[in-house]
């Protein structure tokens, strides 16, 4: 079974995405709230995959695309998908080019959450 | 029933973003070092086609506009498609253009900004796992596309090389 790791900032969200994926029987490793707090469990939990939301408060100078960069610094396999809100076109290429794999665009319909995280799988 | 639906050729302006549903089409015209991405859904039957004119925002003083730019033209194309219902693994994505329309500026100079484009947009495409289906692409020579979001199918026109369906 795929593990995941969730990185939003809102708790909410996290639910949204986590339930989500569940009920496709993908299991969730762990939740970060922040960049700098995905980088630390992406090392502990080495999950298969992370959701990252791509606007989040700066820890320590790290926000959701600096967490990118540094995670395939780390892990040059690693599969990022980011979550975007409408507009954010220049955010949703840096991160592409830093490495992420697809992003998907709130809000988003179940479905293409899915499909995100099985072409990534995948692929 | 005997009923025609009207197609509506709807037109993509050069450094714009443009969204059709079957029976429409898109037309992008005179092409050169441009690039004319076209990205299809064909069980939506709708297609994107973007017109962007350079690589990135680094190469322009304008910077709010995302379809005058590869990656980001590319984003946002995506981004309409997926409101649209589209899915990422049923894409057919076509690229046009990227001509070398200066002669005196050498194919593998910096300043080929055709090339350019073009190399952008096999970086995101690849970065994405997103397969390029055709490429028309390079020459010296303008193009002119129009997509059928019935089918799928582009319509590449030129001065001197004719025509013909891809």
């Amino acid at each position: 079974m795929a593990r995941v790791l969730v990185v939003d900032d809102a708790l909410f969200m996290r639910r949204m995405l986590s339930d989500i994926l569940k009920k496709e029987g993908i299991e969730i490793c762990g939740e970060a709230e922040n960049g700098k707090d995905a980088i630390d469990k992406y090392q502990q939990l080495k999950p298969d995959l992370v959701t990252m939301d791509i606007v989040m408060p700066k820890i320590e100078e790290i926000d959701g695309i600096g967490a990118v960069k540094e995670i395939v610094k780390a892990d040059a396999q690693a599969k990022i998908i980011m979550v975007s809100a409408m507009g954010q076109h220049s955010l949703v290429v840096e991160a592409i080019q830093a490495g992420a794999k697809d992003f998907v665009t709130k809000p988003f319909q179940p479905s293409r959450v899915i499909e995100a995280v099985k072409r990534a799988l995948g692929g | 029933m005997d009923r025609v639906m009207e197609s509506n050729l709807i037109e993509v302006q050069m450094g714009k973003m443009e969204i059709a549903q079957a029976p429409d089409r898109l037309i992008t015209r005179g092409l050169g070092s441009c690039l004319g991405i076209t990205i299809w859904d064909p069980v939506k039957k709708t297609g994107a086609m973007v017109h962007p004119m350079l690589p990135d925002m680094e190469w322009s003083k304008i910077k709010n506009n995302p379809s005058r730019f590869v990656n980001s033209g590319i984003a946002l194309a995506m981004e309409e498609l997926e409101k649209k219902g589209c899915f990422r693994s049923r894409y057919e994505i076509k690229i046009f253009g990227g001509a070398h329309m200066f002669s005196f500026i050498n194919a593998d100079s910096a300043l080929n900004v055709g090339q350019k484009n073009i190399d952008m947009a096999h970086e995101i495409f690849k970065n994405l796992n997103l397969k390029i289906l055709v490429e028309d692409v390079g020459g010296t020579f303008g193009r002119t596309i129009e997509l059928d979001a019935e089918t799928g199918k582009v319509l590449v026109k030129t001065v001197s090389w004719g025509e013909k369906v891809v």
